[in-house]
């Protein structure tokens, strides 16, 4: 189902506005914040309350009113803001985003605990609010009478002498209902009405429209909506409502427009003008509201927790219909020397399809742009996690981003979050020493984690890393001997050690932490970034930091692919875990006894796998040393591929086989290959798993 | 003719709805996410009518229509501020900045297409 564009407008927005809030906060507690930075933090909440309002989101609106007027009395500089100010108003942003959550599940009510927080921030705000009170009192009283400037504006009364103001007001009425009244009269209240105001419109309370002539005392009883045009203030009318029997009313100015000519070219008639308004519009205005006013119902069915649009720079959709557009050409031209083709145009015809060629790569690229965004986004809600980790742990660390203009596919970036997330808690609950350990090993008190973001080649690599202790080779060894994931005899090369921490279950804290947790994260981010398509390595150095890079793919939809042939049939091997290809000498071979087959590679043993066995493929050569063996690494540990040949290196475009036909295990999906045939890609760590029940098991 | 509406926000979701209102009504909209924005569009198009919020980034919506009205060509353009109940003193700077009115969010589109339709009924042009 389609959800309302409007609501999907308000909800992504609300996202950037909040981030954007946190964001100015952050800036305003480093200290580099001016009036510029409170302006702007003021400006989101008030932009959220106008945009929640209208979408009758009420419980929003009403929060960030509360938060609103404090923020006012911050811009207006009555009071300092302090740490605790900050806090306060980073609490009101998480239970702005809860809202907003809660909102976007279909108005899912509020648990007690989420009330109770809500309760206890709105607290903190009231009390906040009282103080930023006083300080501006105490400030209106210092300021010398004489000094008018100094006082703070108060919103004056309507002046005496400002031009009268026609107002359109909206009127609920409901009419008393107890038998002993005397006889409601529809016709009085309308004549009293018609006295002050004009363009009466009427409608019942379910909005149906009206002929004011045609109200009942039943329609009254029932309440009714006036829509009038009226210079008189709001009190006026609501002493006529109250004179003519109301037992409810309520009167809102909607609009107001001045009567006198503000603009010198009015004509002199038009005032007079009866502003009768478009008749026959009621319906289709009626229209228009009923959708506005069901955010709560589209909500809950489009339930979408991720936005589903894209905002593209125009310069992005420019490039790609200047080249559309050349296609089109390049098109016609080869269209027309096939419709007059003799032989000697060969040599035209075949530039016409190269330059067709190109311009479908250029396609490809550019429309591949379009999903990607800058990571940026993603980055500057990492200054928060450091700022809350910080408060936790007592330590001290700053955030350094680089690279945050680096573009990334949208729905990579929406992915690559939690394992992020995960990464920069560890750095800080692991890596980064206690100020004084820092301080005893001759580092600065505080530490450093760093964010980088690059691309290499067709790849993205997002570094974490930290100036901390560095990871722990024998303690990880040990532990790893303790859960029994390595036998006591094994030796390991530090890549093979460093890799131990994303098995399931490792972990070498000492006490688990509320920060990091039971050791239940880092096999969760190796999965989550295998799952994208990408890589995850260590780096580490005893003492000095330890630095995590993490490699993706630029985009989901396409793979630079390895094709290999394996018998009669054609394989995709993501180029992105291969490291390299070797054709074995005879030595380089060894079958140690009860152990399966194994190559040395530069010294080390790394285990084959011989693709046409775990695939069941027939005629496909099965001696390594007429074969070619394809190096993939996995986990940091390698494994050597057995394949008949390479056939050559490709980007092929990624089709999902789960949707099409069902999982199938060591295959990560299809593709079309250039000659029509369909080529299965296959996904390393599915494969080595369903090896490792014979051939792995070694290592 | 139809009559075009410039509609200046710095929210995408109030000039979204702003847009989808009017344009159900057949006015032509332009947008401007704020005060600058705004000042470069008029200077190339003048519409029949502006809207504008009042905080925004880079110029605000007061600043706007003084600037606005200090051209000669949009000094009797109908500007109309948009504004939140609680605003009082907003309203009355808005006038003396040179706002013709004033509307209050939240608005409906009924709301909203009304009001529109009364200002350009009260100080549109009169040119056919």
């Amino acid at each position: 189902m389609d959800s309302d564009p409007i609501i999907e407008a308000f909800f992504e927005e609300a996202d950037e506005l909040l981030s954007d809030y946190e964001e100015a906060l952050l800036t305003l507690e480093g200290g580099s914040g001016g009036p510029d930075v409170l302006n702007r933090i003021f400006r989101s909440a008030h932009t959220l309350k106008g945009n929640s309002a209208m979408l009758g989101l009420e419980e929003i609106a009403h929060f960030t009113h509360a938060l609103e007027d404090l923020l006012d009395g911050l811009r207006k500089g009555v009071r300092e803001v302090t740490a605790d100010t900050v806090s306060s108003l980073l609490a009101s942003g998480d239970i702005l985003k809860g809202m907003l959550e809660r909102a976007r599940d279909g108005q899912r009510p509020a648990t007690r605990e989420e009330q109770a927080e809500t309760e206890r921030v709105l607290a903190s705000l009231k009390t906040l609010q009282g103080e930023v009170a006083v300080a501006h009192a105490v400030q209106a009283m210092a300021a010398t009478p004489s000094a008018q400037d100094s006082v703070p504006r108060e919103a004056p009364p309507p002046p005496a002498d400002a031009p009268a103001e026609e107002t359109l007001y909206e009127i609920a009425f409901r009419s008393r209902a107890d038998a002993g009244e005397p006889r409601f009269d529809p016709a009085a209240l309308f004549d009293s009405l018609a006295a002050l105001a004009r363009g009466l419109e009427v409608s019942t309370s379910s909005s149906e429209p009206l002929a004011a002539g045609a109200v009942t005392a039943q329609h009254c009883r029932d309440g009714i909506r006036i829509q009038a045009q009226s210079t008189a203030a709001r009190q006026a009318i609501e002493e006529v409502l109250a004179r003519a029997g109301a037992a409810e009313y309520s009167v809102c100015p909607i609009s107001a427009m001045a009567v006198p000519a503000v603009s010198p070219a009015l004509p002199p008639e038009a005032p007079e003008q009866p502003a009768e308004l478009g008749d026959g519009g009621d319906a289709e205005g009626a229209a228009a509201e009923a959708d506005l006013a069901a955010p709560a119902a589209s909500g809950a069915a489009g339930r979408k927790p991720q936005s589903t649009s894209i905002r593209v720079p125009v310069e992005k959709v420019d490039r790609l219909i200047n080249l559309v557009g050349e296609l089109v050409i390049t098109q016609s031209m080869v269209a027309q020397t096939v419709d007059s083709f003799s032989a000697d145009q060969l040599p035209r015809m075949k530039d016409a399809v190269a330059q067709m060629d190109r311009h479908a790569r250029e396609l490809r690229e550019r429309i591949m742009a379009v999903r990607m965004v800058p990571i940026k986004t993603l980055f500057t809600k990492f200054n928060r996690l450091v700022r809350d980790l910080v408060a936790v742990t007592g330590k001290k660390a700053t955030l350094e981003v680089a690279g945050e203009d680096t573009e990334l596919d949208k729905t990579v970036i929406e992915k690559i979050g939690d394992p992020l997330t995960h990464l920069i808690r560890n750095s800080l609950d692991h890596g980064i020493e206690t100020p004084e350990e820092r301080v005893a090993a001759g580092k600065p008190a505080a530490g450093a984690v760093r964010l980088e973001a690059y691309q290499q080649g067709g790849n993205i690599c997002i570094e974490v890393s930290d100036d901390g202790r560095g990871l722990d080779r024998e303690r990880i060894i040990a532990k790893a001997i303790q859960s029994g994931l390595v036998g006591p005899e094994q030796t390991l090369s530090d890549e093979q050690a460093n890799a131990l921490i994303f098995r399931p279950g490792f972990s070498t804290a000492q006490e688990v932490t509320e920060i990091s947790g039971r050791g239940v994260g880092m096999d969760v981010v190796r999965r989550n970034v295998e799952a994208l398509g990408g890589a995850i390595s260590i780096r580490t150095e005893r003492g000095k930091g330890t630095q995590f890079r993490i490699t993706l793919p630029l985009t989901l939809a396409i793979l630079d692919g390895q094709a290999v042939r394996v018998g009669g049939q054609t394989y995709i091997l993501p180029l992105v875990s291969i490291t390299e290809s070797i054709q074995p000498l005879p030595g380089q071979l060894h079958a140690p006894a009860g152990i399966a087959e194994v190559i040395l590679v530069r010294g080390q043993p790394v285990p084959i796998v011989r693709l046409h066995r775990l695939l069941a493929i027939a005629n496909a050569c099965d001696d390594p040393r007429r074969g070619l063996l394809v190096i993939v690494e996995n986990e940091g540990r390698l494994a050597a591929i057995l394949v008949d040949e390479l056939l050559g290196q490709q980007q092929v475009v990624i089709k999902n086989l789960e949707t099409n036909y069902r999982k199938v295990d060591g295959v990560a999906g299809a593709t079309i290959l250039g000659d029509g045939r369909v080529a299965l890609i296959l996904d390393i760590p599915g494969l080595l798993a369903i090896a490792s029940g014979c051939a792995l098991q070694a290592v | 003719m139809t009559e075009s509406i410039l509609i200046v926000d710095d929210s995408r979701t109030i000039r979204m709805m702003v847009r989808t209102a009017l344009e159900g009504r057949g006015y032509d909209v332009l947008e401007a996410s704020n005060g600058v924005v705004a000042l470069s569009v008029l200077a190339r198009q003048v519409p029949d009518l502006l809207l504008t919020d009042v905080n925004m980034p880079e110029m605000d919506g007061l600043t706007l229509i003084r600037e606005a009205r200090a051209q000669p060509g949009l000094a009797s353009l109908p500007i109309l501020v948009l504004t939140t109940e609680f605003a009082d003193d907003i309203k009355q700077e808005g006038r003396r900045a040179g706002a013709n009115g004033w509307l209050v969010k939240p608005f409906n589109p009924k709301q909203l297409c009304d009001t529109v339709a009364l200002a350009l009924a009260k100080f549109g042009s009169v040119a056919p």
